[in-house]
């Protein structure tokens, strides 16, 4: 048994280069101008977000749950920057995040209090918060005319060193610095390990559990305020293909969805290989609809060959 | 009477290894035709994994085993049953959402589907109601076995044993009973007993106990394990219950093993933990008792006598209906987990593998875990180099044979348990609940685990012991307290030269 | 090892002291919550009705009645199907992706509406179904998470295959499927959705297969263990999940007259919603085909009055959340215990 786990262990580990070798080869063979200085920055423009939701998500998968609401959570959060971005011009990120933060937050509390499935949970809310991003935007999408929220993503504030660049890296170190080096993030490590031993060992599990759907909500907030402000406008279900795109980037950047195993480092090389394979669909002509579909696929065959089989008491 | 019937089941040098553990080891047992057979031995010698290997549920690594003459290789449980062997699992091997006649002929339908493939259930109704008569089991077959006593669901469980092995037209099954009394009162008991011995007619019976004067009055032999190996056999009509005990433990009550010279009898008067007029309906009852500093308080009793609830509940996991919890001499608000740990309480569950370890992190990260929020950084982050003396520092006091970065499931049971122990003498506490802290590992490390509580006890802590395990109870403590039917029954003394006997507890307990 | 791997749930008796806590013993407190609970569905139902028919003049007329029983009468059919996975624990977050791959697949290759096409839309939605049932056991994978990605599978062939456009399907023959009247004044698909209903409520309480699909849903590894082929059953469940969506797909492609790529994402919440109020724990084991039927009939109502009052479509989203979990939470209650690994 502990020689399988290992084996396996060492192939997951290493799969993400392996894969993002490969498919950074094949495409890089097939299209000379994939790794052009142009077309590297379209990519990095297009992983920003992903890269920031799936950082959240880590925090969440790694202790054994799943935020299904983030992609709507995206969308509410931008609608919410749109609209406010006349009044507050870029400080309408703050009441973006805020936002997001206050949609895990109500996550948070309702997996730990009403004890439902956090899947469950968290997908009604997807459809409430659909319902609301609707609502708020009158069903059609909202332009952002501000500057000053329009440099949220365009501008730079380091340098020449873009914001669409900056942002995620800091969330990247931010996410880092918390989950390996705080005590926080080492509870999330054991309560996706065995969340009941966990408990007995004096340590908050409800409280982590909230903590961690709040910065799921938040970065999830973040994100779609830049999302926003990148296409200049909010829209409906602008967020929608970024939940299985994000799981997908956790799970196959080597977190396992049984919980207690990865971490944010492992889902940047996640991210990247999503993104590398989703711009070279783009170079070969795939139609977004078309584009959904490999995902999923890439998603089923990521968690099947990440997921500790041994730690599920029965898979349902 | 043990010349009863002829030999019908022999096991022969069958061994059985899982990860860790050597969990049988050539064991030689024979089953004569209708005879009443018992398997006795400590927790941990192999008798459930010897039964599951019979039922099919585990396959065996090698050795051979012979069902009424021929080779017997059961591939799954469902091909044993059908072949006349059933066994009654001590966590009870029941859909609960399912009726009682839906139980007994789950995955054996297909006796009863008519050609246009609807189940016949009034035919499967009409014949588990014969047998509950015939039987004499007062439940309603068409109702959920949630809605079942407990008592109910076992008698189920051998029914059904009976019921299948007709359906496949075997007249005398072997009836494999894993602990049936644990969780019976003593009229349920008897009653059980005497099922059995009705039956004994028509079937075989093996079975576990761990209360071996049971097994003495209605085994007709008993075979005695020992870490997985068979420690000899015992005549009940000849033997006494102490030579069946000396035999399933190797040896004899000794002081060393407990190291009782050591014991520290001078205690302070002051409280280290009150519990004042506890209840939790129908687990225990007006439970009060005291801790003393630097003491260890024994608790015993029969499995289900509350003791292990109350362990819980003054640990805040779950929650007491009605009384009063004090650490030192201020009362607690209300117990929960982390409120406990606050004051500086930590408990050790029975249930490793459930509640005390983390089996897929490092050992490491589990002996920190309850420090985690106090080895601070001067930034306030998680301090890894103190995290890495702590470590390395009780590794080495402990002396748990694994390095920081092993995973936890790769440890033996013994030192699996040291590091359970170690994350709280880290954590720097003063009170300890243990709950059968030597549940499920060897001898060698038992007695180094004694030797840790020994030493922890020195340094201030104060230990509350609940376990299973009377010589432990009788050998460790400065104090015992036994319960029945969640009563405390009795409170004495154990001090250095005045250690109780097994006998003089035991009839507090029954 | 091997025995490991041959009984994965043996691995996990030891916590036994918490499998026996789950069949607790009789406790008489817990048993009336559980005949209050059962009284639930209908009780809503009756308030419902009384509400709106205080509110809204319209909400009583025979027309509309009507129309709650069509509208009823599909989602009728995939909350039956969704109602066999959930009683085995498991759950099919794609029958909105089902709903629209089936129908958009079968209109491309046979829009004419003919017996092809009727054929065409149950078989594709069978073995789509039979799909998620195959990876889930095969695999062994969770089926939320396996369900959630062929939902975007599902729903991205279908628009793929449409650019998000609608295909119409000009057929009487196939109008009327549903909208023909054998009983005058009831429009047929009221009838066959009762039909096929009342089919599968048979076959989930008088075969082998719907026993042992309440049976993993109680107790998977003790299943197991009686000589129960579990991954056998979740294909079948699956399947059977996915070829009701594809009658309930059937049944609304006729009514509409076509075949649409962008029909199927509130779908799912209903039927979610209809199963769960029915009484059917998402935990498994508890509950049955039988009891959908109510869940249905008050998530309709509900739609139909919301609609009739004026509320805003885009508010009765929030509502639908709302109510699936506040569902959720008192169906479970009985038995919140069970928690499986959907942490």
């Amino acid at each position: 048994m502990a020689s399988t786990s290992n084996t396996n262990n060492r192939l997951v580990k290493y799969l993400p280069f392996i894969l993002l070798i490969a498919v950074s080869v094949f495409f890089g063979i097939l299209y000379p101008t994939f790794f052009s200085i142009k077309n590297v920055f379209n990519l990095i423009r297009q992983m920003s977000f992903l890269m920031i939701v799936s950082m959240g998500m880590t925090f969440i998968i790694l202790m054994g749950s799943i935020d299904a609401s983030v992609g709507a959570n995206v969308t509410f959060s931008g609608v919410i920057a749109a609209l406010l971005g006349p009044v507050f011009g870029v400080w309408a990120v703050l009441f973006g995040v805020l936002a997001g933060a206050l949609v895990g937050l109500l996550n948070g509390a309702l997996v730990i209090k009403v004890k439902v499935p956090s899947f469950l949970v968290t997908l009604a809310i997807m459809g409430a918060l659909d319902g609301a991003a609707l609502l708020l935007m009158n069903s059609s999408p909202i332009n952002i005319h501000d500057e000053g929220l329009l440099n949220f993503s365009n501008g730079t504030l380091l340098g020449n060193f873009p914001n669409v660049c900056l942002i995620p890296i800091i969330i990247v170190l931010v996410s880092y610095f918390i989950i390996s080096q705080t005590a926080f993030g080492r509870s999330l490590y054991a309560i996706g390990g065995n969340e009941q031993a966990t408990l007995y060992s004096g340590i908050n599990v409800r409280f982590m559990q909230l903590i961690a759907f709040v910065i799921s909500g938040a970065t999830a907030g973040l994100a779609g305020c830049l999302q926003a402000s990148m296409f200049e406008a909010a829209c409906p279900y602008m967020g929608e293909d970024i939940l299985m795109n994000a799981i997908a980037a956790v799970v196959i950047g080597g977190t396992q969805l049984s919980g207690g195993v990865g971490g944010p480092l492992r889902t940047v090389f996640g991210v990247v290989l999503i993104a590398v394979i989703s711009s070279g669909m783009n170079f070969m002509g795939l139609e977004p609809a078309t584009r959904q579909i490999v995902t999923g696929i890439i998603m089923i065959l990521a968690v099947s060959v990440n997921i500790d089989r041994s730690k599920m008491a029965y898979v349902k | 009477m043990s010349n009863k019937g002829e030999i019908f089941f022999e096991i022969e040098n069958v061994s059985k290894q899982f990860p860790g553990v050597q969990a049988l080891e050539n064991v030689d047992i024979k089953i004569k035709k209708n005879e009443i057979l018992g398997l006795a031995g400590e927790n941990g010698a192999g008798k459930s994994t010897m039964m599951k290997i019979i039922a099919g549920v585990y396959y065996r690594d090698n050795g051979y085993m012979r069902f009424n003459g021929e080779d017997y290789n059961p591939k799954n449980y469902r091909e044993a049953t059908s072949m006349g062997i059933s066994m009654v699992f001590q966590e009870q091997n029941l859909v609960p959402n399912l009726f009682g006649y839906e139980n007994i002929f789950l995955s054996h339908e297909e006796h009863f589907i008519g050609k246009n493939r609807v189940l016949n259930k009034k035919k499967m109704i009409e014949r588990t109601h014969h047998h509950f008569d015939q039987f004499g089991l007062d439940a309603n077959p068409t109702k959920p076995v949630a809605s079942y006593s407990f008592h109910q669901r076992q008698l189920l469980e051998i029914l059904r044993a009976f019921i299948i092995s007709e359906l496949y037209g075997i007249d005398s099954p072997l009836i494999l009973l894993d602990e049936p009394t644990a969780a019976l009162s003593e009229k349920e008991r008897e009653l059980l007993f005497s099922k059995i011995a009705e039956y004994s007619s028509r079937a075989t019976f093996c079975l576990i106990s761990h209360r071996l004067s049971e097994m003495m009055t209605h085994c007709d032999r008993i075979v005695v394990l020992k870490d997985g190996r068979n420690a000899g056999e015992v005549d009940p009509r000849e033997a006494s219950v102490k030579d069946l005990h000396s035999m399933m433990v190797g040896r004899e009550f000794s002081g060393d093993t407990y190291q009782v010279s050591v014991q520290k009898d001078e205690l302070s008067e002051k409280n280290a933990l009150a519990v004042e007029n506890l209840n939790h309906a129908g687990r225990y009852e007006d439970v009060s008792f005291s801790l003393k500093r630097g003491e260890i308080l024994g608790i015993g009793g029969l499995v289900g006598c509350g003791k292990k609830e109350l362990g819980k509940d003054v640990y805040g996991i779950e929650e007491f209906d009605s009384g009063r919890v004090y650490v030192g001499d201020s009362p607690v608000d209300k117990v929960t987990i982390p409120s406990m740990v606050k004051r500086k309480i930590g408990y050790i569950p029975a249930e490793r593998k459930g509640f005390g370890i983390i089996e897929y992190l490092p050992v490491g990260w589990n002996l920190t875990l309850p420090s985690i929020f106090i080895l601070k950084s001067r930034i306030g982050t998680l301090s890894k180099e103190k995290e890495k003396r702590m470590i390395e520092k009780y590794i080495d006091e402990f002396s748990i044979k694994a390095k920081a970065g092993d995973m936890c499931f790769s440890l033996s049971g013994g030192n699996q348990q040291k590091v359970v122990l170690a994350k709280w003498i880290a954590r720097k506490l003063d009170i300890l609940i243990l709950d059968n802290p030597t549940r499920g590992i060897d001898v060698g490390a038992k007695e180094e685990i004694y030797s840790l509580m020994r030493a922890i006890v020195r340094e201030g802590v104060s230990i509350i012991m609940i376990t299973d395990d009377l010589l432990e109870l009788i050998g460790l403590s400065n104090r015992i307290i036994i319960m029945k039917e969640g009563k405390i029954t009795n409170q004495r003394e154990a001090g250095k030269d005045n250690k109780p006997t097994e006998k003089e507890l035991v009839q507090y307990m029954v | 090892m091997g025995g490991c791997l041959v009984y994965p749930p043996m691995l996990f008796c030891a916590g036994k002291d918490t499998r026996v806590a789950s069949i607790t013993p009789f406790q008489p407190k817990k048993i009336q919550l559980e005949t209050f609970v059962r009284y639930v569905p209908l009780l809503l139902i009756l308030l419902l009705f009384i509400i709106f028919s205080l509110t809204s003049t319209a909400f009583i007329k025979f027309r509309n009645l009507v129309e709650i029983l069509q509208l009823s009468s599909i989602y009728l059919l995939l909350a039956a199907g969704e109602t066999f996975p959930v009683l085995m624990g498991s759950i099919d977050l794609s029958i909105g992706g089902i709903i629209v791959a089936s129908g958009v697949i079968a209109a491309t290759i046979a829009p004419y509406g003919g017996i092809g096409t009727v054929v065409l839309i149950l078989v594709i939605a069978l073995l789509l179904g039979m799909l998620n049932g195959l990876i889930v056991a095969f695999l062994k994978l969770p089926s939320f998470i396996v369900t959630l990605a062929t939902w975007f599978i599902y729903a991205g062939i279908a628009i793929a295959l449409t650019e998000g456009y609608n295909i119409n399907i000009r057929s009487n023959q196939f109008s009327n499927i549903s909208n023909g009247r054998f009983i005058p004044g009831i429009p047929n698909l009221i009838l066959w959705a009762l039909l096929i209903y009342f089919l599968f409520v048979f076959l989930s309480e008088k075969t082998k297969m719907g026993r042992y699909i309440f049976a993993i849903g109680g107790k998977e590894d003790v299943a197991a263990r009686m000589g129960i082929n579990v991954g056998k059953y979740k294909i079948i469940a699956f399947s059977i999940c996915g070829l009701l969506v594809g009658a309930g797909t059937l049944l609304l492609s006729s009514r509409l007259g076509m075949a649409s790529a962008r029909l199927g994402s509130s779908y799912l919440f209903n039927a979610l919603i209809a199963v769960v109020l029915g009484g059917t724990a998402l935990s498994g084991g508890v509950g049955g085909v039988r009891k959908t039927i109510l869940g249905v009939l008050i998530i309709t109502m509900m739609e139909n009055g919301m609609n009739l009052s004026g509320v805003d479509i885009r508010v009765q989203y929030i509502v639908k959340a709302a109510i699936l979990i506040a569902g959720v939470y008192v169906i479970s209650i009985p038995d919140r215990s069970k928690q499986t690994i959907m942490k």
